[in-house]
């Protein structure tokens, strides 16, 4: 649970990296993100999946912070792994061993994990910052943009606080793993409620804080750093459409037929 | 002396890699007014979550009051030493102080009769019965902070630790808690301080014991201590005022004395003026 | 003119019987290197939320009297206007941190001002290299330490060129060497022309800098004066004032020795103790 969280964090947190995609405008790669996305729920075809994953790995290897992105996805594998164990069991009960089960359980976890995946690259490479900036040009009011990095921002501290709560309630005698399920809900309140109450007086602080830096004072709100999209930005993209649709005829005409006869 | 706590050759490293503790030896005795001294990030908080279980030692070990931490869980060892926490917004969660005070004694499992006994007696303690209907929330912050103390001494732990607790005090809320700490040593518990407080604890103390950067670098009476600063500067603190003004006028040189406080230089510097005549 | 300036000020928090403030009246020049003191709860942190508009505009509630900033009615100006000339730094680092980034954290209040992207670059870069944590450009202000937060807080108000500085409380959470930078660079800020306003308990690293101190209680003016005047006083221990004990050591001395002169930084202080040592030892 520690590992998601942490992998978790790590995905959406700014770093500085002069890798190729953390200087793509996040309009594009938003694009490229579609793109890569919506096949994979149109698609079943397995060979396509294989297509898109070299696609994805490439980007990681050429284009980003492979060790970054390895480290946000470790956590969701984890998870998935015990997902494909509960759709196996639950699918092929009682005739355990199940070929197909196997291969459909399979197919539907790595769908996912496509999934999670191109939405993993494009938010290691995109500053939550510049998201919203994207999201005002986007003619979206700035304090609703803003409230993604309040969001992101405050998630560690938020983190920090539940321990120390749990600390201190653990250190008055507070034992979570005893007890049936209803008493267990119960001994969440005294970690639940202190969370609540300190993170509601801390709303008072923060506005106070956005308050005194003139937040929402200008209709036209400026950026430390301008985003443009640039002619490398859409010639990356473009590569990635043209890739994307060539797989998709490939697969789905004469041609894929065609070379499968060589075989 | 009884021997309350014993920690043996603890070393701790955080998930995160940090190494907080390095070979830490301390014995901590029964009925000791002992301070944890140390600046942010010494390790001193890490230390105090080993004397109750939060934290189990991955080399060394802990054993308080002869049993080891590492074969006690949390709850049984918290009932022996009782961990005050700096921000009382990380234990209230109740509708009244009544409840707040009886939250440990229930988890503990005292009888109703014990508990209404046990937090009528602290609250009256702490001049807080009055307040026992009403929200913890209500509380004024010094009110809030003679709250916490009190669910913690109200089912009685042998040890009681108080982690930080002068942080954003005023000078009379300070002189309050002295007067709480004293009031604790009268009911023979032993208390440690967790600070970065110099000045506070110039007087009322038995021993101080000096963190920095994980390990211990001194320990020793206050007056041996606060008069050390080798000691202090490895551990990027400052002299107090009073030990520093009688070393830099090199009074305590002569003299061969070690104030603490204003009035023991007062004393000191009147009788060398009477000695003068 | 007087950088601030309060007349008469009444406040009461909204549906608040007794009120935050009593009819305070002070000054505070250009350049004034001042504190702010007094026990818990005295309103020193209601007063210097009327410097920069969040009372009344932020907190409204009943406010009855006047405060100018450089001669504007803080009534009649918005808090973000009012930010352009005095900025707070507020107690805990914590609920001041915005973004994700030091170099955007410092140039979070500019780009809220609308002002053009070359220029706010410009004073990012400034600011960090007058605070010196130009290492710090790139980092996430969750992992620093306190003392660094601080700074980067303290940057990311500098860049909005406000004149006056106000502190609420800021070595609240400092260990006392950091607290002993801190005032250190308090002391820098004063020199470098900016009008300093300091809300604090710890008084003992400051006394010897400051030109002003304000005592508050029960959210009247209690005194007001030069550090020596006002901490020399014998009512002043009694009140909650956290009265330096290099000062009220001295104090106590005098009260047997009337020649003695009492110190106003503790190096003065040794060296008085030095010379009475010296004196007796004739």
């Amino acid at each position: 649970m520690k590992g998601l969280m942490e992998s978790i964090y790590e995905m959406f947190i700014f770093r500085k990296e002069d890798k190729f995609l953390n200087n793509v405008d996040p309009r594009v790669k938003f694009v490229v993100l579609l793109a890569t996305a919506v096949p994979i729920f149109l698609s079943f075809n397995p060979l396509f999946y294989v297509f898109l994953t070299i696609l994805l790995v490439l980007q990681t290897l050429f284009l980003a912070n492979a060790r970054r992105i390895a480290f946000s996805l470790k956590g969701i594998v984890k998870l998935l792994i015990m997902f494909y164990v509960i759709i196996y069991v639950f699918n092929a009960y009682p005739n355990l061993l199940n070929i197909e089960i196997a291969a459909m359980a399979f197919m539907s976890i790595f769908r996912f994990f496509l999934l999670v995946y191109s939405f993993t690259l494009f938010f290691t490479t995109t500053c939550i910052d510049d998201l919203a900036q994207v999201l005002y040009k986007l003619k979206i009011p700035y304090h609703i943009a803003y409230t993604l990095v309040l969001s992101v921002r405050f998630v560690p501290t938020v983190a920090k606080d539940i321990v120390q709560i749990y600390d201190a309630q653990r250190s008055r005698g507070l034992e979570l793993e005893k007890g049936n399920i209803f008493e267990r809900i119960r001994k969440i309140l005294p970690i639940l409620i202190p969370a609540f109450i300190i993170s509601i007086l801390r709303v008072d602080f923060v506005a106070e804080a956005l308050e005194s830096r003139a937040f929402g004072s200008s209709y036209k709100r400026t950026f430390m750093v301008d985003l443009r999209i640039k002619l490398v930005d859409i010639i990356y993209a473009v590569l990635i459409l043209i890739y994307i649709l060539a797989i998709y005829l490939f697969l789905n005409t004469k041609a894929y037929s065609f070379v499968l006869g060589w075989f | 002396m009884e021997l309350a706590i014993e920690v043996r050759n603890v070393w701790y490293t955080y998930p995160g890699g940090v190494v907080a503790l390095r070979n830490i030896n301390l014995d901590i005795y029964l009925g000791e007014k002992l301070v944890i001294l140390g600046s942010n990030g010494a390790g001193k908080s890490t230390l105090i979550k080993h004397f109750n279980g939060l934290l189990k030692p991955q080399k060394g070990y802990v054993k308080v009051f002869g049993v080891d931490t590492r074969k006690a869980s949390v709850a049984e060892l918290s009932r022996k030493v009782g961990i005050v926490f700096q921000n009382p917004y990380h234990q209230f969660f109740s509708e009244r102080v009544w409840d707040e005070v009886a939250f440990a004694l229930k988890n503990f499992g005292y009888s109703e009769d014990a508990i209404n006994y046990r937090v009528t007696k602290v609250l009256r303690l702490f001049d807080l019965y009055d307040y026992a209907d009403r929200s913890p929330f209500e509380l004024s912050s010094g009110e809030m902070r003679r709250l916490a103390i009190a669910s913690i001494l109200a089912y009685d732990p042998d040890v009681i630790v108080l982690d930080e607790p002068t942080v954003g005090q005023d000078k009379i809320q300070k002189e309050k808690l002295r007067e709480y700490i004293k009031l604790l040593t009268l009911q023979n518990k032993t208390v440690i301080l967790v600070t970065h407080d110099i000045e506070f604890i110039t007087e009322g103390f038995d021993r101080i014991v000096v963190m920095a950067k994980g390990t211990i670098v001194g320990e020793g009476k206050p007056k041996e201590i606060l008069y050390d600063e080798e000691i202090l500067v490895k551990a990027n603190l400052m002299m107090p005022q009073i030990p520093r003004i009688a070393t830099c006028s090199k009074l305590s040189k002569i003299r061969d004395e070690r104030p603490l406080t204003e009035n023991e230089l007062l004393f000191l510097v009147l009788s060398m003026l009477r000695g003068r005549k | 003119m007087a950088a601030i300036l309060v007349e008469n000020l009444t406040y009461y928090y909204p549906k608040s019987i007794r009120p935050a403030l009593k009819n305070i009246t002070l000054k505070i020049e250009r350049g004034d290197f001042v504190i702010i003191t007094g026990p818990s709860g005295s309103g020193k942190s209601t007063l210097v939320r009327t410097f920069n508009g969040l009372i009344p505009h932020f907190y409204e509630g009943r406010f009855e009297g006047r405060v100018l900033v450089f001669g504007v009615d803080t009534r009649k100006a918005s808090v973000a206007e009012l930010s352009r000339k005095v900025g707070i730094v507020f107690q805990d680092p914590e609920n001041q941190i915005l973004t994700l980034s030091v170099e955007r954290e410092i140039a979070f209040g500019l780009e809220n001002l609308g002002l053009p992207s070359t220029k706010i670059r410009e004073r990012v870069n400034e600011v960090l290299k007058e605070l010196k944590i130009e290492d710090l450009r790139y980092r996430v202000p969750f992992e620093l330490s306190i003392g660094e937060q601080q700074k980067v807080i303290v940057a990311s108000i500098l860049a909005m060129k406000p004149e006056v500085l106000v502190f609420d409380e800021p070595t609240a959470h400092m260990d006392p060497y950091s607290a002993w930078i801190f005032s250190k660079i308090l002391k820098e800020l004063n020199r470098r022309g900016y009008t300093i306003v300091v809300v604090e308990h710890r008084l003992d690293l400051l006394v010897e800098y400051v030109t002003k101190i304000f005592v508050l209680k029960d959210g009247k003016l209690y005194a007001q004066g030069k550090p020596g005047e006002i901490l020399e006083r014998d009512d002043i221990d009694s009140i909650g004032v956290n009265v330096p004990k290099f000062i009220s050591f001295f104090k106590k001395l005098k009260n047997h020795v009337r020649t003695v002169k009492v110190p106003r930084s503790i190096n003065e202080a040794s060296e008085v103790l030095r010379k009475v040592v010296m004196w007796s030892s004739l």
